[in-house]
């Protein structure tokens, strides 16, 4: 039985970078996704990411494991790309119903993508920020509703709200509603 | 929060590019891990393969104590070996009793000091002023006249009374403990109303020196005490014994005045 990531983390802050190790490899290529399709430069997620195990790296004295390891892993990312956000001045005022963040994605372009995939990444990358966010933080990092809004520091209303958006325009973007 | 999940989405999202970190960057972020849990020690008891630190580290401090309180022990002196009788004795005779006195002749011919290897035994004598210090200070000196087999100026002893020389410096040692306030006293004296007697730079005190040969003289080593005078009057040339001690270390009753 493997060892739980919240143990772990711990074994880390005592010491162990054993346990670390564990633990990279656990979350590695979820939060790597995560980061990446939350920027539109793979050079910029990559920074990005290599800053948040940093974050981690360093915040590990003061870990407790008062929730997941999960929420947060990507609690410290959210905080992150907020930071980087800030930095390109852009704000994150999207909430539910904000258009204005994220460019729809033409319907007609969209009919015309050879492939689905594609369209849902041009879909995903199109999505405001926040709901963007809300949807990654949901399928890669499997946070349910109440995590999300623990990681993005805010209510459960809102998060599942942002989800629902997003959600409803990945499908609209899909033609699957 | 099941049920916010749509199949046809996960299955969309799972189908886009499986992006992972490259090897460099994982070494990165591992490097950096590992650096880290060096720079700062656990501050709990490790496990697995470095609980072994903690009992190699006990071990060590273990053997440091014994060896340093048995170390200590060995220095100590033995107060038990101490004649009382004698250091009662002592004391009385130097209670007040130091005064300014004629410098006595040397009863006995110098004998040359050809021998370097034995140290001379006045800098195995601790500082009454600072008992404390006289296991320290005994060890420094015992260094020092090693380093430098001949004084200047007193005669080295022969090594064959290099036994006997050592268990004289040990009860001068134990004696020295009570002539504290005795020598306080002469030097008193001393200062008001005679010369400056004791030149600082010699290790040993006059008193401390003076006994040694007394004791000498009263276990019959004569020989000794004769030599341990010659080389005393070279030492101290201006020392004035009093009339008790004069009798002591010279061997001679006073004439009665």
């Amino acid at each position: 039985m493997e060892a739980p990531d919240e143990q772990l983390m711990l074994a880390y802050r005592d010491g162990d970078a054993a346990a670390f190790e564990k633990l990279y490899a656990r979350h590695r290529a979820r939060l790597y996704r995560f980061v990446l399709r939350s920027v539109k430069s793979r050079a910029i997620g990559e920074d990005l990411f290599q800053e948040i195990w940093l974050r981690v790296i360093e915040a590990r004295g003061r870990y407790t494991p008062q929730a997941r390891f999960t929420t947060w892993l990507y609690t410290i990312a959210h905080n992150h790309l907020v930071d980087h956000w800030r930095k390109r001045g852009l704000t994150l005022v999207a909430l539910e119903g904000d258009e204005t963040q994220g460019t729809s994605p033409d319907p007609a372009e969209q009919a015309q993508a050879r492939q689905s995939l594609e369209r849902f990444a041009a879909a995903l990358q199109a999505l405001p920020p926040l709901q963007r966010e809300a949807f990654l933080l949901h399928e890669e990092g499997e946070l349910s509703v109440a995590e999300i809004a623990v990681a993005t520091g805010t209510n459960e209303e809102a998060a599942k709200s942002r989800l629902r958006y997003a959600t409803a325009k990945l499908k609209a973007a899909m033609g699957d509603d | 929060m099941t049920e916010e999940r749509d199949p046809k989405l996960s299955r969309h999202y799972r189908e886009l590019e499986p992006l992972e970190p490259s090897a460099e960057l994982d070494r990165k972020i591992l490097d950096a891990a590992h650096a880290a849990a060096a720079r700062h020690a656990p501050l709990v008891t490790p496990a697995g393969r470095h609980r072994w630190y903690y009992g190699l580290a006990t071990a060590a401090v273990l053997v440091f104590a014994v060896a340093v309180t048995l170390h200590m022990e060995r220095e100590r002196p033995d107060p038990e070996a101490a004649a009382p009788g004698a250091a009662l004795r002592l004391e009385r005779e130097l209670r007040g009793q130091i005064k300014p006195a004629p410098q006595p002749a040397a009863p006995s011919e110098p004998k040359p000091a050809a021998k370097p290897e034995a140290p001379p035994p006045v800098a195995f004598a601790p500082d009454p002023q600072s008992p404390r210090e006289s296991g320290t200070a005994r060890e420094a000196t015992h260094d020092a006249s090693s380093a430098q087999p001949s004084s200047p100026t007193r005669p080295a002893p022969e090594p064959a009374r290099a036994t006997a020389s050592r268990q004289a410096r040990s009860d001068a040692m134990r004696l020295s403990q009570k002539q504290i306030g005795a020598e306080r006293a002469a030097t008193a004296a001393t200062s008001a109303g005679a010369p400056a007697a004791v030149p600082s730079a010699v290790p040993e005190k006059p008193e401390a020196w003076l006994e040694r040969i007394a004791e000498l003289r009263s276990r019959g080593r004569h020989a000794d005490a004769d030599r341990e005078l010659v080389a005393f009057r070279r030492a101290y040339p201006d020392y004035r014994l009093s009339d008790l001690m004069r009798e002591r270390v010279e061997g001679t009753p006073i004439p009665s005045r």
